[in-house]
């Protein structure tokens, strides 16, 4: 993943686009992959206390949004989910910018 | 014409809707935004995807982040320390994962928290408090570990460097750059480096958002098989490094970095909810 994910900054950056369409780029693939795995972690968060914090935000703290974080990831199902997703998410983008040449 | 921006948003809209959770207000926020789907990028599609499927969850991010925030400037600190704060603490968490798997990082991140001092000793604090029996809370927090011992080491160093103010400003570090980290670091890391006049905002903004999924899939060994050969990881530590060389210059010009946390620019995941 980390030889897909370099592989791709790698293009971008070495490509002749100009810096703000280089920047829309990266935000996009940034809000690419927040939104592929993001749902995916509020699956696997249980949902009782992801509600109960929600109710009373006045309760929350560091410890218990991270354990939520925690807590969906257990079992290694979210995490089978996120590398699944997150692969073809990279290989689709590195199609992408090849589409556009940028090789 | 053929726009590779717009692309990649898409598919990750369309990719989205396939997964189980969601699927539906992805589907709905789809409908809605099918006539917009001509805006440059999804960030718009992004956003009612969000607002309504994780509304609760960014509900979340929102009021951590505000918590956070109100603490720092109830302690007199301004935006500027907040981003200073979120560029050191995320360097230590991104730090404190790399370094369990390449000594040389390592050595890196020891000579960034020689130069944070303090900042690394409370980034150390706040990282093994949610250290926790999880995979990666272990992860960070042993490599936080080596951050904060390093920190210690030459914490009368840092302590000079900073003035008295260094534990509260390390404590605004940590809190924000953890607690972005884990809330919504995908878009702070590009954000805050940004802010700070673009250094490293490629490499940052790519991988700071891989970072936190990275390190959030569950064991340590998928961390350390993805983050193994880590030539971005280098890079980022070279920029975090370089960002923390310029903090007196960050300081000097306030008016230019404040100018740069215009509401388009600031990250959606700690955007308040409407």
């Amino acid at each position: 993943m980390d030889v897909k994910l370099n592989l791709i900054v790698n293009k971008i950056e070495n490509s002749k686009l100009k810096t703000v369409e280089k920047n829309l780029l990266y935000r996009q693939f940034v809000q690419g992959i927040q939104l592929i795995v993001w749902p995916i972690l509020v699956k696997h968060m249980p949902k009782n206390i992801l509600h109960t914090l929600a109710d009373n935000p006045e309760h929350l703290t560091i410890e218990s949004y991270t354990s939520l974080i925690t807590r969906a990831l257990e079992g290694g199902q979210a995490f089978t989910e996120i590398a699944r997703n997150l692969d073809t998410y990279l290989v689709r983008t590195n199609a992408v910018l090849a589409q556009a040449h940028i090789v | 014409m053929f726009n590779p921006a717009y692309e990649i948003g898409r598919m990750a809209g369309e990719q989205a809707m396939h997964n189980t959770t969601g699927a539906e207000i992805l589907k709905n926020a789809a409908e809605i935004s099918k006539n917009s789907m001509r805006l440059p990028g999804f960030a718009w599609i992004n956003r009612i995807a969000f607002d309504r499927f994780a509304g609760r969850e960014q509900q979340l991010a929102a009021n951590l982040n505000t918590q956070v925030q109100q603490q720092a400037e109830r302690q007199g600190h301004g935006k500027k320390k907040l981003l200073i704060g979120a560029i050191i603490g995320t360097a230590a968490v991104v730090g404190g994962t790399l370094v369990l798997r390449d000594p040389e990082i390592g050595a890196k991140i020891g000579t960034l928290a020689e130069k944070a001092g303090p900042w690394g000793k409370k980034a150390f604090d706040v990282a093994d408090k949610f250290a926790d029996n999880s995979a990666f809370g272990n992860a960070v927090g042993r490599g936080a570990e080596a951050v904060g011992k390093a920190a210690v080491k030459v914490g009368s160093a840092g302590k000079e460097f900073l003035g008295r103010k260094a534990p509260a400003i390390g404590e605004t570090a940590a809190s924000v750059g953890i607690g972005k980290a884990v809330a919504s670091s995908a878009e702070t890391v590009p954000a805050a480096v940004t802010a700070a006049g673009g250094l490293g905002e490629k490499a940052l903004g790519a991988f700071g958002a891989a970072v936190p999924v990275l390190g959030q899939l569950r064991t340590a060994e998928m961390a350390g098989q993805v983050l193994r050969r880590v030539p971005v990881a280098r890079e980022v530590i070279t920029k975090a490094d370089q960002v923390v060389s310029m903090g007196p210059q960050l300081l000097a010009n306030l008016p230019a970095l404040m100018a740069t946390l215009n509401p388009e620019v600031r990250p959606q995941g700690i955007q308040q909810q409407p």
